[in-house]
């Protein structure tokens, strides 16, 4: 059962927020619905927000290649996103199992982690907030509503707010 | 004259005494008692009488004989209070003797003494609860031929601790064992007592057997409700999050094909169409899964005794299709003991796992499945192993979830695993894969309960 990676690279959009020193602007989107994927990387390259954006479909990958694993063997500095999308609901690793383990590493701990998820359990939040999730975003069924999150959520976190790596 | 009514006050006093001697004295004291005082009453009364008459022809022996009544009276009316006395403390003894040996004898528990690891006493009741007579428990019968031989150590501990005086008194359950061989379930209350002079125990005994019977019901009901409880409230975890799910997709890619049709973009439009066609299917099919594993929760048809070996071959000849479709050796070993379980349901497991381990087969060596059953820890493990695609010990646990799938491109919706699951919970049994990890193989067991022993025999 050993898949290969799937790492989708979109280097297309132009990205408005500029990043500092020059170096690309990445997001990490651990999802595992394909069509959840694509919706969430083309509105926010409608909105031109990211120019990188990796794609893990499960939990495991997602460690993987946040700890330089094999397959994703990469320096470190390659790996850092500036903000990570995680699905709660993940095959293999669970996302709050992910988001625990990155909470646990002392240089990973820094990422911004926003929880994406069609999720509003109670218990979920809860437990969210407790292993130290950035924020907590409920996928809106509504089009529009989804539309205007991803262009709010490309706004904070990448554009006002500061880059831990920056 | 005075002295002829002191006299008369003297015989009225007498006929007082013999009235109250005679109405109350027949009942309360003994006839060796009774009598004797009615006599010499009777004698003094008929001295004081004689005196009072004057029969003057007796009177000089009557002289001697009046001054006796009149010192022996005193004397003898308080003797004659002490013996009213005591006999009335022996009548209250005796009637709280009476009180207690019918309440000990008419009592709703059981009732014994034991002395030398035999019987000193028993009440009916006990006898009763343990179907024998208390004749044939005082003579035939040892304390150890009532306890079930499992918990007969304890119980001698328990009543050398006692007899012994190490404790004063104790109160606990023990099995015991009836005449006819049947477990019953007890609960004594024993205290040290001395009987003829030597330790002793004295002690009551209850029988719990319904009362055990009602709290296992009870716990049962309780842990079934509990189990009811969570799989409710993952049902509706995963109604709200997979049921959704596909209709942020619907929904989102709609948004996606109106600036495709702005975009006059013909090729996304076609994409899209299909993401939302797609998500529809998805959604359809969750639909018919989430009914199919809520009907599982009520056992449609009575278990039954069900010979796996006609079962497996009935679901080999099922998917017949699917397995020449495939290079798969497949090898089935024979005499799997009987289950005791609901027919269809058990073929829905085998079906389900021989299924699995069809689509995961082996890619790398020549693919085999292996049916069989091994003995273990006195009751049988089936099992179903291929060596095929395994699984990560981390996800062992997982992969019996609603929905859950370790590759988002392997085939099937992850609902086959929890429903077999569900169905040997539901049985009571329990289920588990074994699997050194990725490409290792897997072997999927589990064990089922057999017949319950309250049908077959009385005792649980």
């Amino acid at each position: 059962m050993s898949s290969s990676p799937n790492l989708n690279l979109n280097l297309k959009a132009k990205p408005k927020p500029q990043p500092l020193g020059g170096e690309p602007i990445q997001i990490l989107l651990i999802e595992d619905n394909p069509g959840h994927a694509e919706l969430v990387i083309r509105t926010l390259e409608h909105h031109r927000i990211a120019n990188q954006i990796v794609t893990l479909p499960d939990g495991q990958a997602a460690l993987d290649y946040l700890f330089g694993r094999a397959p994703y063997d990469q320096p470190a500095s390659a790996t850092r996103p500036h903000v990570i999308l995680l699905d709660l609901r993940l095959p293999k690793i669970d996302g709050l199992e992910v988001l625990r383990e990155i909470k646990n590493d002392p240089v990973l701990r820094r990422i911004p982690v926003v929880i994406l998820t069609t999720s509003k359990a109670e218990q979920d939040v809860a437990r969210a907030y407790e292993y130290h999730a950035n924020s907590y975003l409920v996928k809106p069924v509504d089009f529009t509503k989804f539309s205007q999150m991803m262009q709010d959520l490309g706004f904070y976190w990448l554009g006002w707010n500061c880059s831990p790596w920056a | 004259m005075i002295i002829g009514r002191i006299d008369m006050v003297t015989v009225l006093c007498l006929l007082a005494a013999l009235v109250l001697v005679i109405r109350r004295g027949r009942r309360e004291l003994s006839r060796d008692a009774f009598y004797p005082f009615l006599l010499f009453l009777v004698f003094c009364l008929l001295v004081q009488l004689s005196n009072v008459l004057e029969w003057t022809q007796i009177t000089t022996s009557l002289d001697t004989l009046e001054d006796f009544t009149e010192i022996l009276l005193p004397i003898f009316l308080l003797f004659f209070l002490y013996a009213f006395q005591q006999n009335h403390i022996q009548n209250e003894l005796r009637q709280s003797e009476q009180r207690f040996r019918s309440l000990v004898e008419e009592s709703l528990t059981g009732v014994y003494l034991i002395q030398d690891d035999q019987f000193r006493y028993v009440n009916p009741v006990m006898a009763r609860i343990f179907g024998y007579t208390t004749r044939e428990l005082l003579e035939e019968r040892r304390p150890q031929d009532l306890t079930r031989p499992e918990d007969w150590p304890r119980v001698q501990e328990n009543l050398r601790r006692r007899l012994q005086n190490e404790i004063k008194s104790l109160n606990y359950e023990f099995r015991g064992l009836t005449k006819n061989g049947d477990c019953i379930h007890v609960e004594v209350y024993g205290t040290q007592t001395f009987y003829r002079g030597r330790s002793a125990i004295i002690g009551t005994l209850l029988d719990v057997t319904e009362r055990k019977r009602a709290s296992q019901e009870r716990e049962r009901i309780l842990a079934e409700l509990e189990t009811k409880n969570a799989e409710l409230e993952r049902f509706t975890y995963t109604v709200s999050h997979d049921l959704k799910s596909p209709l942020i997709t619907i929904k989102g890619f709609l948004g996606m094909l109106r600036q495709d049709l702005e975009d006059n973009n013909a090729a996304l439009i076609q994409e899209d169409m299909q993401r939302i066609t797609h998500a529809a299917e998805t959604m359809e099919s969750h639909l018919d899964e989430l009914l199919d594993l809520s009907r599982i929760g009520r056992l449609v048809n009575p278990p039954e005794c069900v010979d796996p070996n006609a079962l497996i071959a009935e679901v080999l000849a099922l998917l017949e299709g699917d397995i020449q479709r495939h290079p798969v050796h497949l090898e089935v070993q024979p005499d799997h003991p009987p289950i005791y379980a609901d027919r269809l349901r058990l073929r829905e497991v085998y079906q389900n796992l021989i299924e699995n381990a069809v689509k995961f087969r082996s890619d790398r060596a020549a693919a085999r499945i292996e049916i069989g059953h091994r003995p273990e820890a006195g009751t049988t493990v089936y099992f179903v192993r291929d060596n095929g695609a395994g699984i990560e010990p981390a996800y062992q646990e997982k992969i019996f979830g609603l929905f859950e799938k370790l590759d988002h491109d392997s085939q099937g919706s992850g609902i086959g695993l929890a429903i077999v699951k569900r169905i040997i919970e539901v049985h009571g049994g329990r289920i588990w894969v074994e699997s050194q990890g990725a490409g290792q193989g897997s072997t999927f067991c589990f064990t089922l309960p057999g017949r319950p022993e309250s049908e077959s025999a009385n005792e649980f």
